[in-house]
This record gives C-alpha cells, structure tokens and sequence, in this order.
C-alpha cells in the first residue's frame, strides 16, 4: 500500500508535469482527490489493515494526500500567475498616445483677474456693489466734483444716449449711489463695465474697472497706501516694488497714482513700461470733501479713500497680452488659453 | 507740455541729469512721459568768419571765401549769396559727415582748391531754413566746435500737465517746482522795458462790453516794427519744444506764453479799424474767419474781440485772419488778457477748435500777471523786431483778482496724512510754493495761495500741496482696523459664479462683446414688432453705424462670434456670455439694464481622435447643457414648449423655457435662413435665459432627502405606440401611473421601422424598482408590473413589443 501510495505521487505530479490550464489542474483534482479517485479507494482499503499498520498507513495517506493538494494548488497558482503575466504582457499601450478629451471650457481672462481682485479686497472686508452702466450726468460726473465746462471732463470721452444721459465712464457711479443710500462706516468694492469713445490697440470702447472705496470717521492717506499696498503685494508679488505719486482726480484729494516696479525688466526699463521701469496699476485719493457734500455727508465728519483698476489693464500685463481687442475678438484660439 | 532742460536752467539752479529732473518732476505730479535727449552730431563744423570774399574767376555765381578758422585761414568755394565779409558762419572743415551723411572732401573745382563746406541750417538739420548760409551771432569766436558755440545739446521733457495744474503750462511754472522741492531759489527774468514817444492811449484804446466774460484786457503799442525771422535761438528752442518758428513777433508771443504760461495775441494796429479794440459778446448769426481761413458761425455766448466795426478775433480761441500780423506791418498792438475759463471751453468744444491758447485759457491763467507778460513781450520785441514801445499800457481791469484765505490746523493735516509733521515745515513747504503764509497760536495758520493757482481754495487743497511737497512716499504705511463683520460674497455674484463654473466645466468657452450692437445684428433675428428688443436705446455719437445702439439681445453679438471663429477656422465652438442687455422702458429715462445668459453650441460633442468617432452636436446636447445649468440652481424638470414666437430659431426644433409656467428664456436650433444671413454653415444650437430667474434661486434651501439602501431591480419594457405621441406624453402617463416603488424610469431606446409597423414607434424603458425598507421578491414586481401595465397600455393606446 505504500507503493501504491508513493507511486500515486509520482503519477500525480507527472500529470500535473503536463497540465498548462486550470481546467486540466481541475480534472487532475477530481481525477485523484475526487470522491472516485484512487487516493480516496486507498484510504477505504485501510479498514483492512492490521491495527499496527493502520496508524502508520494512515498518517502516510494523509500526508501525501495534503502534499498531492500541494502539488496540485501550486500548478494553479503557478499557471494563473503566468496567465497574469501573460496577459499583463500583452495589453502593453503606447501611453504616449493622445487621451480622449471633453470639450475644453474655459473663463473669460477678464472674469479670471476680475474674481482675484474681488478675492484679495474681500479679505480686507470690502463688499461688492453694482450700478447702472447708463447713467445720469449727476452720478457719473457733477456728484464726483467734474462740473460743467471743466477740462477735467476731457480726461474721459463720453458716449451719450440723451442730454444728461450717458454711458459711465467709470464705476464711481456706485460711489454716489452707496453713499446717498446708506450711513458710513463701509467698504465697497464695485466691479464693472465702463466705456469711453476712444479705441486703438491700448484704448477699448468698452473696458472694465474695479473701482474701490472706505468711508469711515479718521480715515487717514497712510491707510489708503496700506491698503493698496497690501492689494499689489497679493495680486502681483510679496517683494513688489511700489511707488505712490500725486496726480488729479476731481473726485479724490489728495490723488495718487500707484505704480509697480515693471516685473518684466526688474526696473531696468523696457517697452511695456515705456522705459521708465514703472508701470501704472492704479488711481486713488482720498474722497474729495466736494463729493461728500454732495451726498449730504458732512466733511467734517467723515473722510474716506476711493482706488479704481483698470480689469484689462491687469489682465495684460499678468498674461503679457498686448492688443486690448483680443479681449472683445473672442476668438478660441484665445479663450482656450485661460 | 514740452521743455527743455538748459531753458529750466535760466529760472532754477540745475546740477541733476535730465533723467532725475524727470523723475523729481513725475514724484511731484507732473509726469513726464517722454525724457528725449538732443545732440546734434556736428564733430568737424566750427565756426569761421569770412575775412574777404572773391568771384569765383571762371565760374559765375560761386565766390571764393578765405575764412579765418581760429589758427589759421581756409580758402572754401560757397555757391549762397547771400555771405559778407565778416560774417560768422558755420564751416566744415575736409573729413566732416555732415547730418545728412554727406562727407565733405577737400577738392579743386574750376582750378580752385576748396578746404570745407560753408553749411545752411538746413544742411546742419537745425532748421527747415535753406535760404542760405547759417549766420552765426557776430561776437561769435572762430575756431569753436559749432555744437559748444550754440549750446546746442539740451534734452526735452515732454509732461503730462494735469487740469488743475495750469500754472505748470509753463517752464517758469515747471521751474518752480523744482525750486520748491529742492530749496533752490527761482530766478524770475528782470523786467524793464524801456518806453518811447506818446502814450498809447493815443494810438489806440481798450473797451470791455463783457467784464464778466473778460474780467482784464492788457494792450501795449508798439511802432516801427520790422516783421522778420527771428534769431536761430529762438527759432531753435520754439521748435524743440514743438512750435513751428513764424516771424519774430509771433514768436515772442509763443515765447512769452510758454515762459508765463500767459496766451499772447499781436495784431497788426493798421488793420483794426480806428485803431481801437472792444471786446464784446457776439450777435446771433454772426461769423469771422479765423486764422485758419475756416468761417466760424457764432451765437450769443461766443466772446469776440472787435474793432471799431467787426471782430478781429475769436477770444482766447483763435485769432482772425483779417488782423494778422503780416511782413508789411508796422505797428502792433499786443493783447494780454484774462478770459473767462468756461466760456472759452464751451466756444473751443462747439468749434471743435483747441490751440495752445484756448487750453491755457480753459485751465485759467494768471489775472494778476497780464501786465507782466505783455511787457516781457514788448521787452523782447523791440529788442528782436526794433521798433519802440509806445509809453503806459492800456490795462483794462474790471474785475479784480480776489485771493482767497485758508484758515487750518497743522494736525488736521497729520490726522488726513497719517503722518506727524511739524508746524514749522508745513510752513515752509508752502512759502516754498509761494504761498503767504501767516502763523497764528498753536495749531492754526492761514493761507493765502497767490493768484497763478486757482487750484488752491479749501484745506484739503493745501493739504495734498504739503503731501506733494513732503513727498507721497515718506508717508507712513498703515491698514485701518479690521472690520468686525464678515463679509461673503453677495447672493447675486455667488449666482454668476456657479453659472460660469457649470458651464465652463461642461466645456463652455466664456466671451464678452461689446454692449454695442447694429442693425445687422438685430434685424435678422426678426422679433416680433411691438418687442421691446426691436427698439433699442441709440447712442448720441457712436464710434460707427455697427455700434451704433445698446444690446437688447446677447444672442446677436454670439452668432456673430461664431461667424468670426468659423472664418478664422475654428470649430466645434461652444460659447457662452453673462451681460447685460439695455431695453427702454416707458416713461423712463434710463434703460432698463437685464442681465442675460446666453450659450450657442456649434460643430461638434468630441472631435474625432484615434480613439474616438467624431459626433455633430444636435439639440439635446444644448437641452442637456439646460439640464446640468438649471440643475445647479436647484430647478428640476423644467418645461420646453413649442413657439411660434422666437423666430430667430427652427420651428419644428425650438422653444420657450419655462419654469413652474413663467417664461425665462428660449432655446433650441437657428433657423436655417438666419444661419444663412450669418454666413454660418453649420447648424448652431443656443439659448438666452433671463439670469435673474437663476441667480434668485442661488441661496434656495436644501435638505438632505434619505436614498433606499435596497438593491434596486430593473425591467425593461418596450412599449409600441403611435407615431405622434410624444416623449413628455408617454412619461406623464407613466409616473401618473407608476406605482410608489418605482424610482426612476428611463428611455433607453427609440425607435422606428420594421418590424414595427409604419405609423408606429417603439420605446423602450427601463424601469427601476425600490423599496426603502425590504426587498422586493420578483412576484411581487411582476404583479406590480402586470397591474401597471393594465392601465399604461390602454391608456397610451399602445401594446408590448
Ligand atoms: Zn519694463
């Protein structure tokens, strides 16, 4: 019996010798462990042997039946992992190969600058305000200290629609608006679209602004530059260079022009900043006492500062674009880069 | 406004370079835009004087010139006529590149060796003059280099004078700043002109009709002028600084306006009638001519500067052609005068005319220095034109210059500033800008700005003149206190916002046009008459026809942006706009501005790619598009009804969108002949939403709604119906009928021809069973399917495939 037993180890792993699927594997199972195989006729038969042999013969009988499920085990395992393999070897793609896109959306730059610009000044708890892009004369010049027959109406061409009525030219509109509806102390920040008749490669007939203002009691010029400074050090670099220098605005007194340090030539001089390493970012000032009275604010009472940014001016110079019409050309060629 | 560097060098010490002039300036306001240095390359001209002068002894018209060049004499051949003996003139000596290029050799020409070029302003490219041989002044030594004789290197500042700076319209003005700032004392020209023969008053006489609209007329007189061309220094600096060079007395004029920043005019005496001047408002209906030869028509408003009879000039604007100065004059009278600065502006703007004058005079010149400035002139005149000055002016001066005082506290200036300055150099910065300053106790002080800065009349004003003059930058940088609220962002942007994301997401390309839109834009879209879209509010003065009114639609401008893409070669173009549109309302003076969201999808779902089959878009692309969009506001289920009123899109493949039955939009195909009107050759889908029906939704509440943990079981069910049923038909019915457990039911499939018979569709759906709290055993889907189909099938008049 142990012949027999040993002999059908050596038949079983032949077979298996020959076996290359897990069916074959399978069949050899059920064709030597099965309810009908040899191994299980052979541990029947033991009844018959002598109560010495029986234990021995039987210790035998299980060990080569667990080894036989070993041998047999191990084929599977050894034939699916060259299957894996196999297959592994044969679904190698070229994965340079383009992926399969969806449509490609993409934001219009101006709304891209226009968000962080909200972003940076939402921080420094400014709210946003619209107004009305067709106007009256009162909110978009003669409330903001430009009157009649001044020069100072010259700095912005007008569109018209009707006497007194006219296309913005700034979104301080929304400065007079906010200050005629509510009582200080806020901080409004008022995006939008404004238009002059004016149009060439720097000069747009319709462009955007963000136009910003604090009114409060003690407001102070060194809490506008803070302010501001703290805006350019977001929007453009921690290290940005600044330069603070008076200008005119009707509507803001003092005025002052901000400008950054050209980030193209690091000062040096070059075309974007016409040579003189400075670049023009922002008009500011403190609100002039001439428009707080004629909101009915009392300029005693209150001071406040008021900045506005040109959207597409920004956007130019943070994407190196250098025609203002590619904005309103909408071409996708251009859109897609955003 | 242009300078030049060695002309601020005369009013104000100057040892910077042009560069730090130019930087100090645009620190203080004035900004110079534009910093162009000028050096002539003159290497190798000197200057020479003609010691004797020969004809040339075989060649008429050419004279041989011995010219003394300092060491020694040169002989030089000169074909001008118009050299003396003694003359100083520019020579180039053999080996000189003239401007030109030219290079100048020593030849013999007819047997007479020439050593040099005597040269023209012309051939020095120092003028336009080419009449002949440069003169150079007669004290001049020869031997020089030309460039160092003439001081001819001098750099030109081109500044960006602000409208309330009209004191900086002149280089006294611009030299004062730089005095003020640096602490330099300002050297004004000494002025003593020197007066002869009778009053003036005899040969002529000032009359002011219109005092309020000419508050001072300052005339001077001057006889035996000869009117000529003026010396090259003032010919050269003139043209630097951008003035054509004209004669010596309009010269003066330009001269004198841009050193004071006071407008001259000079008529010729001899052509007013009587020899007097009257100044006057005009009469309806009356003209001049102006020096331009343009007839001007005038109104009431209009002031005019007249003769005994008719207008001579067209005040502070333009002077007329009929009393100009001309070479045959003789005697001058000078005009200095203050003009009312709104006047001038509205006659300029309804003449579309602005001369150097009219913009100093609209800006408001200095009333008190008019006397000043004529005499300055006349100074200069008999000094360049001979002639003499008729003695005592004609000053005219009805309404005198009032100043103003600003009473202010020194810390109000600190508290605006944030700084902490010193009473004592606030003081000092402005008696620096001229400014009489009276000290009082304590904090107080008064201020009287002088009369050449109009600009200066409140505190604050002042207040920016100490920030200017202490300087922007060395005031400190603070941030005010934090604000206790927080602030997030308002409903309506949190609105534009998701908008923008879903549709970018779903691979929209965001554009903003133009507000402007034309007729060829709106017309095609064909709205229906008595639409408030066919009338839009026109512009006044619009750049051109195409721009000519406001949007009322989006769409217009989209299918244009399509037009234009697919011209340049772009495809597969899905666009979306989120804008306004400008629709007039009734009794109202402002339009009403409506925020609109508009998309238009063109050419294809996927481009075609090795891996994947290209596919057209069609209608249920944009409805999808619908779907994710409204979606995102919370709107399910929105209704898409057949109209017959958006005539811009397909009838058989279009609608109003509505939501619980109010209409905010429509969508769908564009009809085939606006496509063509557009040049578009591909079928376009879009839509135009009223945003505001979105954006109210934005902040709607949303509560959690439990889902079934069961597994769902599915089954399908091909129902054949008739042809015109539609789809919404067959689902109502369906989820009237459908029993609670059901969850979802969808059309997976449509479709028609044999073998199912003509007339006939079929849908397939597949219908999702779930229950909440048990399993559904299949005999009890199959009786609730059976029951179902009891009622469905009759109803719908339909049968199982
Ligand atoms: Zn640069």
């Amino acid at each position: 019996m142990r012949e027999q037993l040993l002999a059908l180890k050596e038949e079983v792993s032949k077979a298996l010798g020959s076996a290359s699927t897990d069916q074959e594997v399978d069949q050899l199972r059920t064709q030597y462990l099965g309810r009908k195989g040899p191994l299980t006729k052979i541990l029947r038969s033991m009844k018959d042997l002598s109560e010495e042999e029986r234990p021995l013969l039987g210790n035998l009988a299980n060990q080569i039946k667990q080894e036989l499920a070993d041998l047999l085990d191990g084929r599977r395992e050894k034939i699916r992992d060259e299957e894996r393999r196999r297959k592994l070897r044969q679904e190698r793609i070229d994965i340079s190969l383009p992926g399969r896109l969806p449509s490609r959306g993409g934001y219009h730059p101006l709304t891209t600058v226009t968000r962080e610009i909200i972003a940076v000044f939402q921080g420094m708890g400014f709210e946003v305000v619209e107004g009305p892009e067709v106007e009256l004369d009162f909110y978009n010049f003669e409330a903001l200290n430009f009157p009649r027959d001044h020069p100072a109406r010259d700095m912005q061409d007008t569109f018209y629609v009707a006497e007194d009525v006219l296309l913005r030219t700034h979104t301080s509109n929304v400065q007079i608006h906010t200050m005629k509806a509510r009582t200080p102390p806020f901080r409004v920040l008022a995006p939008g679209t404004v238009y002059r008749c004016d149009s060439d490669t720097t000069h747009s007939p319709m462009f955007h602004q963000v136009e910003g203002f604090l009114v409060d009691r003690e407001v102070s010029f060194s809490q506008l530059k803070g302010v501001l400074t703290v805006f350019c050090q977001t929007l453009f670099t921690p290290d940005v260079p600044l330069r603070f220098r008076p200008s005119y605005f009707p509507f803001t007194e003092p005025s002052a022009e901000v400008d950054i340090g050209c980030f193209l030539c690091r000062g040096g001089g070059c075309r974007v900043c016409s040579q003189t390493g400075w670049l023009e970012i922002l008009g500011s000032g403190m609100i002039h006492p001439e428009v707080f009275r004629s909101v009915g604010y009392d300029p005693d009472d209150y001071t406040g500062f008021a900045f506005g940014v040109g959207i597409e001016r920004i956007a130019m110079l943070k994407y190196g674009i250098d025609d203002i019409r590619l904005f309103f050309e909408n071409d996708q060629r251009f859109l897609q880069q955003f | 406004m242009q300078v030049t560097l060695e002309w601020l060098k005369k009013y104000v010490e100057i040892e910077e370079s042009a560069q730090e002039i130019a930087d100090l300036l645009t620190q203080q306001g004035l900004e110079v835009s534009e910093c162009v240095s000028v050096r002539p390359h003159l290497q190798g001209v000197i200057t020479s004087r003609v010691v004797s002068l020969e004809p040339h002894p075989s060649s008429q018209g050419l004279w041989v010139c011995r010219m003394d060049t300092g060491k020694e004499d040169r002989t030089v051949l000169c074909g001008a006529q118009n050299v003396a003996v003694g003359d100083c003139v520019p020579l180039a000596v053999p080996g000189t590149a003239i401007p030109g290029g030219k290079v100048i050799e020593a030849t013999t020409l007819h047997g007479v060796f020439s050593e040099g070029m005597l040269c023209s302003e012309l051939e020095l490219e120092l003028s336009e003059d080419h009449v002949g041989i440069m003169k150079l002044p007669s004290d001049t030594l020869p031997g020089q280099e030309l460039g160092r004789a003439l001081a001819l290197e001098d750099d030109v500042l081109g500044i960006e004078v602000t409208p309330n700076r009209p004191d900086c319209l002149s280089v006294i003005g611009v030299a004062r700043e730089i005095a003020a700032k640096k602490q330099r004392e300002l050297r004004l020209p000494k002025i003593s002109p020197e007066e002869q023969g009778p009053s003036s008053a005899e040969a002529s006489s000032v009359q002011i009709l219109a005092p309020e609209a000419c508050p001072r007329y300052v005339g001077r007189v001057l006889e035996g002028v000869r009117v000529g061309l003026s010396p090259f220094w003032l010919r050269r600096l003139l043209s630097l600084v951008g003035l054509r060079p004209i004669n010596n007395v309009v010269d003066v004029t330009n001269f004198v306006m841009l050193e004071w920043g006071q407008p001259l005019h000079a008529f010729d005496l001899d052509r007013l009638e009587e020899n007097r001047i009257v100044v006057r408002t005009a009469r309806h209906g009356e003209t001049i001519t102006t020096l331009d030869g343009e007839e001007r028509k005038l109104i009431r408003e209009d002031l005019l500067i007249c003769d005994a009879h008719r207008p001579v000039a067209l005040a502070g604007v333009m002077g007329g052609l009929e009393s100009e100065i001309g070479d045959g004059t003789t005697r001058v009278l000078l005009e200095s005068a203050f003009f009312e600065p709104r006047g001038i502006r509205r006659t300029g703007k309804r003449l579309g005319i602005s001369t150097e004058a009219s913009y100093r005079f609209e800006r408001e010149i200095d009333r008190e220095g008019c006397l000043r400035a004529a005499d300055r002139a006349s100074e200069m005149m008999t000094s360049l034109a001979g002639g003499r000055l008729l003695a005592g002016a004609l000053d005219v001066y009805p309404i005198p210059y009032r100043p103003s005082n600003v009473r202010m506290k020194a810390s109000k200036v600190n508290r605006l500033l944030g700084t902490s300055i010193e009473k004592e150099k606030i003081l000092g910065y402005l008696t620096s800008l001229e400014m009489d300053v009276r000290d009082e106790e304590g904090d107080v002080f008064e201020v009287t700005p002088p009369s050449f800065r109009p600009d200066l009349r409140m505190e604050m004003d002042i207040v920016e003149e100490v920030a200017r003059i202490y300087g922007y930058d060395a005031i400190p940088t603070h941030l005010p206190e934090a604000p206790v609220s927080v602030v997030l962002a308002e409903p309506e942007r949190r609105a534009e916002e998701l908008a923008r994301d879903v549709l970018v997401g779903t691979g929209f390309c965001e554009v903003v046009n133009y507000s402007f839109s034309g007729p060829d834009l709106l017309e095609p879209l064909g709205f229906p008459d008595g639409d408030v879209r066919t009338v839009p509010v026109p512009l006044q003065n619009p750049l051109s026809e195409a721009q000519g009114f406001l949007r009322t639609t989006l769409v217009g401008l989209l299918l244009d942006t399509v037009a234009r893409n697919l011209r340049q070669r772009n495809r597969d173009l899905w666009f979306f706009e989120l804008g306004r549109v400008f629709l007039p309302c009734a009794d109202q003076v402002l339009p009403e501005e409506r925020k609109m969201l508009a998309g238009v999808m063109a050419g294809r779902r996927y481009t075609e790619r090795w891996n994947q089959p290209d596919a057209e878009v069609d209608v249920f692309d944009l409805k999808g598009t619908l779907e994710v969009l409204l979606e995102a506001f919370g709107i399910r289920g929105f209704e898409w009804n057949r109209s017959e009123q958006v005539s811009c899109l397909h009838p058989g493949c279009s609608g109003d969108i509505l939501i619980n039955t109010t209409k905010i939009g429509y969508a769908g195909k564009l009809h085939p002949s606006i496509q063509e009107v557009f040049e578009i050759e591909e079928d376009v889908y879009l839509f135009e939403l009223e945003f505001e029906s979105l954006a109210s939704r934005v902040d709607r509440p949303k509560e959690y709604r439990p889902y079934a943990r069961r597994p769902p079981v599915q089954r399908d069910l091909a129902l054949v119906l008739d042809e015109a049923m539609t789809y919404s038909q067959v689902i109502e019915k369906m989820r009237e009928l459908a029993d609670p457990g059901v969850t979802e039911i969808e059309l997976f499939d449509l479709y028609r021809g044999p073998p199912v018979s003509e007339g006939k569709q079929s849908m397939a759906f597949r219908i999702t069973y779930q229950d909440p709290s048990r399993n559904l055993t299949d005999e009890e889907i199959n009786r609730i399917q059976e029951a179902f189909l009891g009622q469905l099938l009759p109803g719908l008049g339909a049968h199982l495939r």
